[in-house]
């Protein structure tokens, strides 16, 4: 009768294991999981500039929104999405507040439209890599890499 | 008789040369078709004489220009993202240009923050970018000269009176300006034209050097 009853305890444990990490896989408990991040760069300029600007696709996997708050680097302060507008036949730098990107959207951040920003608290060079953290409305972070390119 | 026919063979010898030396190398762009670049034909007009200062501390005005094919674009150092991707488009564009055509084109960028834009500061930018590249700036009265008869627009968006990070809205347009100095075309650059830009040059030297 012990015997059976560990064997139905271990199958059961084995059994909620599984369901348990099957769950993991489909549904990601952190929303950070459903923001991806690619080709994130930044464009290198001289130490004589003190402000750079960084781009990057950003895509939402998941089911539901997810809400960017925040970007930090240790290497760069002041971090704000601008994006480049034209206003009065004048190409204009205007902040963009809310970040939100909606399930299976995807915003790009690329040279003469949204970009990150940033002014350099030291000297960039080409190939170097740049640690970021976004931190989103749940509370969560994420880390990305970022490239330096020329 | 003879000193008059010689009088009327020396004046027709002084008209030539004045002309000579008066009328440029031909830069008639309007008979180019080109993809990118908007030429503005018998709009295209002479530039008006200004006076700037170079990245060398060099006074820089219209007859730099004379002779070559010049691409205008104004900004300031400051700026993280239009100023520096037009800058690197240019080299692109240039690096393009087949090389026997080459010396025939110029990049010019024209500050438009002299505040911070100092010549010292300007000098680093261009070699950053290509040292074959000239930047200059002026006082804003002197570089209004310049400026509006390209048609450019700026505006420096200060958030205080010793706001010393403020950026400066600017026209985001390359000015094309041809060997007489006329304001000759405009384009917008973008990555993706950067072959196409550098195909009308080509078609442009290559037709005056023909003329």
């Amino acid at each position: 009768m012990n015997k059976n009853y560990s064997f139905v305890f271990v199958r059961t444990t084995l059994m909620v294991t599984r369901i348990f990490l099957t769950m993991m896989i489909l549904f990601p408990l952190a929303s950070q999981a459903d923001l991806v991040i690619a080709n994130a760069w930044i464009k290198n300029l001289p130490p004589t500039v003190p402000v750079r600007a960084a781009y990057m696709n950003m895509s939402n996997t998941g089911q539901e929104a997810v809400c960017i708050v925040s970007f930090s680097s240790e290497k760069f302060s002041n971090i704000a999405l601008h994006e480049t507008v034209m206003n009065d036949g004048m190409m204009h730098m205007q902040q963009v507040t809310d970040l939100t990107i909606a399930p299976n959207q995807q915003i790009i951040l690329e040279p003469g439209g949204m970009h990150l920003m940033m002014r350099a608290n030291e000297p960039t060079r080409p190939g170097e890599s740049v640690q970021m953290t976004i931190k989103l409305s749940d509370g969560s972070h994420q880390s990305l890499m970022m490239t330096v390119k020329k | 008789m003879r000193i008059v026919l010689a009088q009327i063979f020396s004046l027709l010898i002084l008209v030539y040369s004045v002309i000579g030396h008066s009328v440029p190398v031909a830069a008639n762009s309007s008979l180019v078709e080109t993809e990118v670049i908007t030429l503005l034909g018998s709009e295209t007009r002479t530039l008006p004489k200004f006076e700037l200062i170079d990245h060398h501390q060099k006074t820089f005005g219209k007859d730099r220009l004379r002779g070559k094919w010049n691409l205008m674009f104004f900004g300031f150092t400051n700026c993280p993202d239009v100023c520096p991707t037009t800058l690197s488009e240019m080299n692109s564009i240039v690096n393009q240009i087949p090389a026997r055509v080459r010396d025939e084109v110029k990049v010019y960028f024209v500050s438009v923050d002299p505040e911070r834009d100092k010549p010292e500061l300007l000098a680093a930018y261009m070699s950053y970018f290509n040292p074959d590249f000239t930047a200059a700036t002026a006082d804003l009265d002197k570089l209004k000269i310049l400026t509006s008869a390209l048609g450019v627009s700026h505006k420096t968006r200060k958030k205080s009176e010793g706001d010393l990070a403020y950026t400066v809205d600017h026209s985001g347009y390359v000015v094309l300006i041809d060997p007489n100095v006329q304001y000759a075309g405009l384009f917008f650059s973008d990555r993706d034209s950067v072959d196409a830009v550098a195909r009308d040059l080509s078609n442009l030297v290559t037709q005056n050097s023909d003329e």
